[in-house]
């Protein structure tokens, strides 16, 4: 899908990702705010195949890929949450997930899970721990 | 029954302004108090989920809360409220409406149809072999051209018992099976309109009982690829289209929403008439569309000039 614009705080795949390395680099972790995710697209494959959230004093990363259909989860840029925020939605189907395991609670993939992916932040930076090359990212 | 087809339909959603906000892009009117309306005045209603004037909610917000069916007439109202009248609770409201559930359970309303006359364009074509629809100096299209939901067109439910579902909308409500997927669900037409269908059926797990999309109708296919593809550069999310279906002819394009099912753009549908003879098929990617396209940003076939200067 087209992006509306670049995600602030996002920094270009190439500029410090080589396809070798083994980790991303993704955004400030402090300009995630409770509440609120962001996807985004590190291999350039044009949508956003993954979105992260933070939690309390811990940041998650999920594969944008609802377990019911496999299909992106949001509505529209960056908006993967419920009204409250508490909540993960796929809004193709309705799946609800609680957001800190990824588990879906309710709707048609119930039981299932999304796809939590190795990350952490390190001074400062949210990283991601997977090469450009993974097939999450593509 | 003279019931012509969805007039409203009631959602009780946990993001109000984002419902509302994603209903404005789609090209709906906000005409206040909720409701947002296409030309003929059909609408979507939203509603926080916690509204004590809602319909009790079939399953966690958002999700639909009442689905109003306009007639034509009042003879058609009496009728439907003594029909139903035999077997379930039915309540009378404002105008004479009539109030019900049907057999999923989905709240139902019936009132005197607000659709208001309203004239609009066609997509006129020019077609070799046939005599031009537009004349010379009438342009096909211009940017920022004019396109707006003309009428609401149907709405799809998920259901845990399809027969049992189709089965009330016939005999009970006089609707006719157009067409039908196999071990899926039927597309099903009431008496007041010509269209294809405004309400199909899909057998799902009870679990998942609610909307699976709906539709207002643009003015054609080039509508359609226009509208979507300004809502998808908006951030909106595709799911499925633009293409074009089988049953029913109708173009279609597919979006996520945040008002807990798909929105879908859709134009040019067939018309039917008792004559009709449905057809069943399996559902699947061949049996559900003629085609299917992905939209991709604009380009231009240009590139640096050659290198060597020009020959």
């Amino acid at each position: 899908m087209a992006p509306l614009s670049p995600t602030p705080g996002a920094q270009p795949p190439g500029e410090i990702s080589a396809p070798g390395d083994a980790r991303i680099r993704l955004c400030r972790a402090d300009t995630l705010s409770p509440g609120q995710a962001r996807g985004f697209d590190p291999a350039g494959s044009g949508r956003d195949t993954i979105f992260a959230l933070r939690r309390g004093d811990t940041v998650l990363i999920y594969h944008n890929h609802c377990p019911h259909q496999g299909v992106p989860l949001e509505y529209r840029k960056d908006r993967f949450l419920s009204g409250d925020g508490q909540r993960i939605l796929c809004y193709a189907h309705g799946a609800h997930f609680d957001a800190d395991t990824g588990v879906c609670i309710e709707g048609p993939c119930r039981g299932q899970s999304l796809l939590a992916l190795p990350c952490g932040v390190e001074d400062g930076w949210l990283w991601l721990n997977l090469p450009l090359s993974s097939p999450v990212l593509r | 029954m003279n019931i012509i087809g969805p007039d409203a339909l009631v959602f009780g959603v946990d993001d109000v302004d984002a419902c509302s906000q994603y209903l404005t892009d789609y090209g709906l009117k906000p005409t206040g108090d909720g409701r947002f309306e296409a030309l003929d005045g059909t609408c979507v209603i939203i509603r926080a989920a916690d509204d004590p004037t809602l319909p009790p909610a079939i399953g966690p917000a958002p999700s639909i809360r009442e689905i109003v069916y306009g007639v034509g007439d009042a003879e058609t109202l009496e009728a439907i409220a003594a029909e139903l009248s035999k077997d379930r609770e039915v309540r009378r409201g404002e105008g004479g409406s009539v109030h019900a559930d049907d057999d999923s359970g989905f709240h139902l309303s019936f009132a005197l149809t607000i659709r208001r006359p309203y004239t609009a364009p066609a997509d006129l074509t020019n077609a070799p072999g046939h005599p031009p629809q537009r004349g010379p100096n009438l342009l096909g299209v211009e940017v920022g051209m004019s396109v707006a939901p003309r009428t609401l067109s149907h709405v799809v439910l998920f259901v845990p018992n399809m027969e049992e579902a189709e089965a009330f909308y016939v005999n009970r409500l006089a609707f006719r099976v157009t067409d039908k997927f196999t071990g899926t669900g039927p597309f099903l037409r009431p008496a007041g309109t010509d269209d294809h269908h405004t309400l199909f059926l899909i057998q799902t797990p009870p679990f998942m009982k609610g909307v699976e999309h709906f539709t207002f109708h643009l003015g054609s296919g080039t509508e359609v690829l226009y509208a979507g593809s300004q809502f998808q550069a908006k951030g909106y999310t595709s799911f499925w289209g633009p293409g074009r279906h089988l049953f029913g002819s109708n173009w279609f394009w597919y979006f996520n929403s945040p008002l807990g099912c798909h929105v879908e753009y859709d134009a040019d549908m067939d018309l039917h008439d008792d004559e009709w003879i449905a057809r069943h098929q399996p559902v699947g990617a061949d049996t559900s569309q003629l085609f299917l396209f992905k939209a991709t940003d604009k380009w231009f076939p240009s590139g640096p000039p050659p290198k060597g200067g020009a020959h």
